[in-house]
């Protein structure tokens, strides 16, 4: 059942995302291993239209998939779920947030899973770029080391990260950049 | 008194004028919802910060201490479900018309570029986490043994984070006993 599945997958991102939407990429990878409901060369796309239109990114990106999996009652569940458990847990613990966020445990917790975030969207970052700047499948195929970098893909992804650390501008004034550039460059 | 539909309305607005969450939506809230008298500046603060503690979406959570604050649970929920209803309505109508779009040759190309651009906007966001996440040697090898668990073994990301927040509640009790000098 579709919609149970979506639902249950996107409760347990909700429950085990912590802070935004990058924290959510490395679960949103790992279900393109274990289902076939979109892959990872769409995830970037999603992952690039969630960044350029409004709202958060993370509930942007759970809405296209479940509609790209499901159609749109597909959508409503996998935003719907999402959206739960962090809500819920808001709701418990409003009453008495203050003592919360002095509780020495919470605290600690957290100094410990800021650099497993932190290293999880570093998985993210080495999947993304093993499929878009590398050619990582045929290098293993026939071990060519010149076939393995995508030169073209290497020279925007440079010259947007340049830009990138140079001018702090909104993500989708670079997207849109690099959409033109694609159009010049793509081979 | 403010009304379920108020407080809906309000967060469609935030969640409509909102590029990306998190920090972008605090000067929407602060006009939206401050100037209404619901909360003051201090109070988004606090739930800011607390939202980012606590799973799920800054955006979201924030939303829902704002709405909880005003009306109890059922204002969370309204909150809730006002901040994500601009989302669905303009992904739903993307997602309907992409399959036609990716047709196109021009569209194909340009997604070749967006691909690394989407490449290099990870990349810097990793290289800024890096920053305010990695502080000490602690940081370094939960970090370290985090990726190497995640890439090489495909242990469940989960149970990672699971066992991330055990060690650093572990190092803690550990500082406290007078031992663990870094």
């Amino acid at each position: 059942m579709i919609y149970l599945l979506l639902a249950f997958e996107f409760f347990k991102i909700g429950l085990f995302v912590f802070g935004g939407a990058l924290a959510a990429l490395p679960f949103l990878y790992r279900l393109t291993q274990l289902y076939d409901w979109f892959t990872p060369a769409e995830l970037t796309y999603m992952i690039a239209i969630g960044q350029s239109v409004p709202g958060p990114i993370a509930v942007n990106i759970a809405t296209f998939i479940g509609f790209h999996t499901a159609g749109p009652l597909g959508g409503v569940i996998a935003t719907t779920a999402f959206i739960i458990p962090g809500m819920v847990i808001v709701l418990i613990t409003a009453r008495f947030m203050n003592q919360f966020a002095e509780n020495r445990w919470l605290k600690a917790g957290l100094c410990g899973i800021r650099p497993a975030v932190a290293a999880l969207i570093t998985l993210a970052l080495i999947l993304m770029v093993r499929m878009t700047l590398l050619d990582w499948d045929g290098f293993l195929a026939d071990n060519d080391w010149i076939a393995l970098v995508n030169g073209r893909a290497v020279i925007i992804f440079a010259a947007a990260l340049a830009a990138i650390i140079k001018w702090d501008k909104h993500p989708i004034v670079y997207i849109l950049a690099g959409g033109l550039a694609g159009i010049l460059l793509a081979p | 008194m403010t009304t379920l539909r108020d407080i809906f309305f309000t967060f469609v607005k935030v969640g409509a004028f909102t590029f990306g969450g998190g920090y972008a939506m605090l000067p929407i809230i602060q006009k939206e919802v401050v100037a209404r008298g619901w909360i003051t500046d201090r109070e988004v603060a606090d739930y800011y910060a607390l939202s980012q503690c606590l799973p799920g979406m800054i955006a979201v959570n924030t939303a829902a201490f704002i709405g909880h604050k005003v009306r109890g649970k059922a204002g969370g929920v309204a909150a809730c479900l006002g901040v994500v209803t601009p989302s669905f309505l303009i992904i739903t109508i993307i997602a309907a018309f992409i399959n036609n779009a990716l047709e196109f040759v021009p569209v194909q190309r340009a997604l070749f570029g967006i691909s690394a651009v989407v490449c290099a906007l990870i990349a810097h966001a990793v290289i800024r986490l890096w920053k305010t996440a990695v502080k000490d040697v602690f940081g370094l090898c939960v970090y370290a043994l985090t990726l190497i668990l995640a890439l090489f073994f495909n242990l469940p990301i989960a149970g990672l984070l699971v066992g991330a927040l055990s060690l650093g509640i572990a190092a803690d009790l550990y500082r406290g006993k007078g031992g663990g000098a870094r």
